[in-house]
């Protein structure tokens, strides 16, 4: 059986540990470190191995979050993170200059689990950075064969973020 | 003051000399990193083969969670992150705020002279770089 | 003085016999001809089938009588003044049956006076809807149903709607008896249009198959679906529940009693037919054996979490 796990990823700043924090039962679980490249310029810290939150079901039993670091450097605890997980959200900044080359980064390295268990993507900062659209990322999409659901979200609100797990479900397998 | 670190060739090289000596002078060393808190290598000595940017992220991922996990277990600051291996042991600690230091031995000498020759050195690394 | 002219259907199947009867309902609303429909044998203007044996037979006789035209459709017919590809597109159907008898049969004199009021179509909501995707393919046309008014531009693939923002609604609810389809002049579309915002025409079909899933009850069952690709739900005017649904079909290939479980029947349907008229569905037969049959269950353990999360059902 599956762990009950939910896995986030997606380039630094993109919103991971906030989409955590925003429906995790308990103040999630962080390690983050002061940034000391580029990304200090926008951002303080970044995720060194994980973050971790939990979500308690009626029966007792326990949903886990977990959001990986964002730069390929840390891809081995993309490995390790992965691992037993119900299903994948993607993250993408839309301020970044390359949103479609950020999204094939986590596309590639994570195909094996996209294509066996389920995925989504979350597209953040699109009220001030439009393109590209949906559209664009959907078509981009089907280059790779794939219709993976692309939803526009603020990652600050908590429904947007479980709205994101809901659709998640949707894609995975039956548990 | 720039949160960026960026060494100089001069400031690496300064870094490796320190890290060197260190690697000569402490019994069961055979190799020594410096990498960024959010694991970038800066500066490595080893005697033998190395994957140093493997490495440093990796330190960063292991000392970032040790600390983590003091914080969750209500423990003061952590001080190292020791992996005792059957052939020896790998030392996580931080060297000022935005770096850690990696340190590699053999179970040749006591564990307590190690650590205390890690934070020693972690120290000087610390007190050099903020001269720079 | 209204010309009235047989359309004869020559060895045509049971389907392409249907569109034809239908397809003339609408071809009377814009033309100064009454149309009788002979679904045996010649008409003054035949539709041949050189596909079907019994087609074949008629056309040499059809052609040597210059005062029918026989219109060929599908086959091989190298003597065929005029022809129709296959599989019929009512657009296409529509274009030709009109230039023809405005050619052949209708007199300048006539075609002046012939608006003898707006006559009425027939039409049940999948006719309709197949109508809808078919005017965007070209053309300009008004879609008038009292003072509604549907404007389509089929180039530009963009529509507008005058009236109450149900004028769809308005439209389906009258079985579209009084539906009057108008080519228009493009120029007579931009005045039109001028004050109204327009609509894509993928939402307006989505809109009408969303909202009226009901007239289009299909055949969906021995399929499976899948997406193509991911439907941009906000340009559509998508509701909630839309990305659910779509995300059930973005990496399997489903049956549609897997997809009427989760969204109900009219859901289903409405999804289906919406995510095919836009092109986004992929379609395959069903399996004999079908190993992954009722692979969708409402998931205990996912309904569990909603339950948590305070989502869905
Ligand atoms: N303006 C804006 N800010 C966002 C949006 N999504 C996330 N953020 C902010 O971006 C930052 C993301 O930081 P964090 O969650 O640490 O990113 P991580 O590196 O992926 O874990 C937070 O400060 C969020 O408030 C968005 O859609 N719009
Ligand atoms: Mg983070």
């Amino acid at each position: 059986m599956s762990e009950l796990k939910f896995i986030f990823t997606g380039p630094p700043g993109v919103g991971k540990s906030t989409a955590i924090a925003a429906v995790s039962e308990f103040a999630p679980v962080v390690t983050d470190v002061l940034a000391t490249d580029e990304l200090s310029d926008i951002k303080a810290q970044t995720t060194a191995a994980l973050d971790f939150g939990e979500i308690t079901l009626d029966d007792g039993e326990k949903v886990r979050l977990y959001g990986t670091p964002g730069q390929r450097r840390f891809s081995f605890m993309w490995e390790i993170l992965i691992e037993g997980g119900l299903g994948l959200v993607i993250l993408v900044d839309n301020s970044r200059p390359d949103p479609l080359a950020d999204l094939d980064i986590y596309l590639e390295n994570f195909s094996g689990f996209i294509r066996d268990t389920g995925a989504v993507i979350g597209v953040t900062r699109m009220e001030s950075h439009p393109q590209p659209d949906l559209d664009d990322f959907a078509a981009h999409l089907e280059r790779h064969g794939l219709a993976l659901p692309v939803l526009e979200v603020d990652i600050r609100r908590r429904e947007d973020v479980v709205q994101l797990l809901d659709v998640l479900m949707m894609t995975c397998e039956p548990a | 003051m720039s949160k960026r670190i960026k060494l100089t060739e001069e400031g690496a090289r300064i870094l490796e000399n320190m890290l060197g000596h260190f690697v000569a002078e402490t019994t069961g060393v055979y190799a020594a990193l410096v990498s960024s808190s959010d694991g970038h290598a800066l500066a490595q000595w080893s005697q033998s083969e190395l994957h140093g940017s493997k490495l440093s992220a990796m330190s960063s991922s292991l000392l970032a969670l040790g600390e983590s996990l003091s914080r969750e277990s209500g423990q003061q600051a952590c001080q190292y992150v020791i992996v005792e291996t059957l052939d020896g042991f790998l030392v996580d600690l931080r060297v000022g705020e935005r770096m850690v230091l990696t340190v590699l031995a053999r179970k040749d000498g006591s564990l307590g002279l190690l650590l205390s020759a890690c934070h020693q050195l972690a120290e000087e690394l610390s007190s050099r770089i903020r001269k720079e | 003085m209204v010309r009235r002219i047989t359309l004869g259907a020559c060895g045509l199947d049971e389907n392409d016999r249907l569109v034809l009867q239908s397809l003339i309902n609408i071809l009377e609303l814009r033309s100064e001809v009454r149309w009788d429909f002979s679904s045996e044998g010649p008409g003054e203007i035949s539709i041949v089938d050189l596909d079907s044996e019994s087609g074949r037979r008629l056309w040499g006789e059809l052609c040597r009588q210059p005062e029918r035209v026989a219109i060929a459709y599908g086959g091989q017919a190298e003597d065929a003044a005029y022809r129709l590809e296959k599989p019929l597109r009512s657009r296409s159907v529509l274009q030709l049956l009109q230039d023809i008898s405005r050619e052949r049969y209708v007199t300048e004199a006539e075609s002046g006076e012939g608006q003898s009021g707006p006559a009425t179509a027939e039409l049940s909501g999948k006719q309709f809807f197949q109508q809808l995707i078919d005017l965007f393919e070209s053309g300009t046309w008004a879609l008038r149903d009292g003072d509604r008014m549907l404007l389509i531009d089929g180039p530009r693939k963009r529509a507008w709607l005058r009236g109450p923002v149900d004028v769809l609604a308005g439209m389906a609810r009258k079985s579209f008896a009084r539906l009057q389809v108008l080519p228009i002049e493009a120029a007579a579309l931009e005045t039109a249009a001028r004050s109204l915002d327009p609509i894509s025409a993928p939402a307006l079909i989505w809109y009408f198959a969303r909202h009226h899933s009901l007239a289009l009850q299909a055949d969906l069952a021995n399929r499976r679906y899948r997406l193509r690709r991911w439907p941009n739900l906000r340009q559509l005017g998508a509701g909630p529940d839309d990305a659910r649904f779509c995300a059930l079909l973005s990496r399997r290939w489903i049956a549609f009693t897997d997809l009427e479980l989760v969204a109900g029947t009219r859901d289903a349907i409405g999804l289906l037919n919406a995510l095919a008229a836009i092109g986004l569905l992929q379609v395959r037969p069903e399996e004999r054996n079908p190993a992954t049959a009722g692979t969708v269950v409402s998931g205990g353990l996912f309904s569990r979490i909603r339950k948590r999360l305070g989502v869905g059902a």
